[in-house]
């Protein structure tokens, strides 16, 4: 069963009504006779997320101001949208740490490479 | 001295949920006709970069537009927002459509002035690049550009739509002022179909008050001239209107005579597609016969870029390029997007009696394209949306994919194609929603009156 149902022969309807009406007066059936039939609810499942980005989403919560100055200062920059809203675009830092825990590598010496990579970027950007 | 600015472009469209012709370029910013309706007005003067100021005119570097057709020359030089080497991996590298005339007209006045777009046209000629060209502009007719389209006529490389949206003079100086007159654009479509070129009446857009009046000419005219498709789409009104839009909305509103168009756009286009607003199917449908079955008898290509019997498009390209041009070239645009799987699913119903389930992963292609680098959805106005974090990683495959699953986004395909697909459940991984086609009532009328919907 189609949606649109309920409309048959409101075609017909409408150039009854319009016929040998001038360009103002059709606008006027038009209003009155061809108004959209809502589409009706989707109440089926829906799927967790919008997209594999969503799923990829985390949402971070500092539990105090000084935690999330700290980060901000110190490891990965916080930036804020102008609604308000609060991110970290560079988390790179987190995958080598991450990485090196794996490979069961020395953290502190992946994180002095880092911290030199970046720094040499910084450089070669600034001239 | 300053340097001039310089416009980049190709960019990747907006509309690709729909659209085949993704690679969308112009050869300037900016646009010299005075078309009443222009939808790119609109955008460009909701830009707050630009609010209260004279927007400058840019113009492409030519040179580097060919370091990104070729792949060569230094790849820094290829930018457009630093990603002309992707767009050459994704699209020039392949020979992918090249959709000139998306924001601005390729052959209006300021190419009269400038002549950016001859030096380009003669390079895509010479690379026997295939390009489809959108335009109403004069400077199409001037010696040297007819002369360029004769001298590479045998390669059949370039397609051409032309716009127009009455057959009535004195009415086109009234919607359009200081656009050459629709005659004259039908003889600019004549001239170009006489050399063997593929050309498009693109009836875009079809304005209800307006185009309705002398439509049964302006496809004969059409046809006289040698069209080989139609493209339509019906005027939309976007609701973000500020106070140039509202002025020339209420010019619109005395030649369509109508007495409140905002309160006509209100009532009748469907609430579930936002503030971009479209009038619904009902309005449009004695109009749509009528094209479609003239393209029917005059074996012409009816494309329907109008969300609204999107479905009854011969071809997937809704820009009306057809499915079997004789160059391979030409026919190189995409499939993957919603306008093709509609039109598959309404051939599938009318030939068989089955509704076609659609899922995500068919119509937007399973393999990886220009859609899954993230580099370049910054392309696509809908990346704003986002807080930067977001836009440096997702990707417009994940935009899309979003659009699809969310049925409360007035751009999800359920309410964006009003009901046309409905989501009738997910898929085994759980991830997408899947739709099923939803045949309407006009499609049974019409078949019954022995209309060929299988086409």
């Amino acid at each position: 069963m189609s949606i649109f149902d309920k409309k048959i022969n409101v075609q017909d309807r409408f150039d009854k009504a319009s016929k040998g009406k001038s360009n103002g007066e059709t606008r006027v059936i038009e209003e009155a006779l061809l108004k959209p039939n809502p589409i009706p609810d989707y109440t089926g499942d829906t799927p967790k997320h919008h997209s594999n980005l969503e799923y990829r989403l985390v949402n971070i919560a500092f539990k105090t101001d000084n935690d999330m100055k700290l980060v901000n200062d110190y490891v990965m920059t916080i930036s804020e949208s102008f609604k308000g809203e609060k991110y970290i675009t560079d988390i790179s830092l987190l995958i080598h740490i991450a990485k090196a825990i794996k490979k069961g590598w020395d953290v502190a010496e992946v994180l002095n490479t880092f911290f030199a990579e970046k720094k040499a970027e910084k450089e070669a950007i600034n001239g | 001295m300053a340097k001039e600015p310089e416009y980049l472009s190709p960019r990747i469209s907006s509309e690709l949920d729909d659209c085949s012709l993704p690679l969308t370029f112009d050869s300037y910013n900016r646009c010299s006709l005075s078309c009443r309706y222009c939808f790119s007005e609109s955008f460009k003067s909701n830009n707050p970069m630009f609010a209260g100021k004279e927007i400058p005119l840019q113009k492409i570097d030519v040179g580097k537009f060919f370091n990104k057709i070729d792949g060569t020359g230094d790849k820094r030089s290829w930018t457009t927002h630093g990603d002309g080497a992707r767009l050459y991996e994704h699209f020039f590298k392949n020979r992918f459509v090249l959709h000139w005339g998306g924001m601005a007209d390729p052959f209006c006045y300021f190419e009269r002035k400038n002549g950016i777009g001859y030096e380009l046209l003669k390079g895509l000629a010479e690379r026997n690049y295939p390009t489809l060209f959108s335009f109403k502009g004069p400077t199409v007719l001037d010696d040297k550009y007819l002369e360029l389209f004769d001298q590479y006529k045998e390669q059949n490389n370039f397609a051409f739509q032309i716009s127009i949206i009455t057959a009535d003079d004195a009415m086109g100086k009234r919607i359009e002022p200081g656009v050459p007159l629709p005659s004259e654009r039908l003889r600019a479509m004549k001239v170009l179909s006489s050399m063997g070129y593929y050309t498009v009446l693109r009836l875009r857009p079809f304005i209800i008050g307006i185009t309705d009046h002398s439509l049964d000419d302006l496809l004969i005219k059409a046809k006289e001239a040698g069209a080989d498709g139609l493209s339509t789409e019906f005027f939309a009104m976007d609701g973000r209107c500020n106070a140039g839009m509202e002025k020339r909305f209420k010019e619109i509103q005395k030649l369509i005579s109508c007495n409140d168009i905002f309160k006509y756009f209100r009532d009748l286009s469907p609430s579930e597609r936002g503030t971009y607003r479209r009038l619904n199917r009902l309005v449009k449908e004695r109009h749509v016969k009528k094209m479609y079955k003239f393209c029917l008898e005059n074996d012409m290509v009816f494309a329907c870029s109008d969300p609204d019997y999107k479905e009854l498009s011969m071809s997937g390209c809704c820009c009306a390029m057809p499915e079997n041009h004789p160059n391979p070239e030409m026919n190189n645009w995409s499939k993957n997007q919603l306008t093709y799987h509609l039109k598959e699913a309404r051939k599938h119903y009318h030939r068989t009696g089955e509704c076609k389930i659609l899922e995500f992963d068919e119509v937007y292609g399973k393999y990886k394209t220009f859609m899954d680098d993230a580099a370049l959805t910054h392309q696509n106005i809908g990346c704003t949306a986002y807080t930067y974090n977001i836009r440096t990683v997702i990707t417009l495959r994940e935009m899309l994919q979003s659009k699809w699953n969310n049925v409360n986004a007035n751009s999800n395909p359920r309410n964006y194609l009003h009901g046309k697909i409905m989501p009738v459940g997910i898929d085994d991984a759980g991830k997408n929603l899947i739709y099923k086609y939803n045949p309407s009532e006009f499609e049974q009328r019409w078949a019954d009156e022995g209309i060929d919907l299988t086409v």
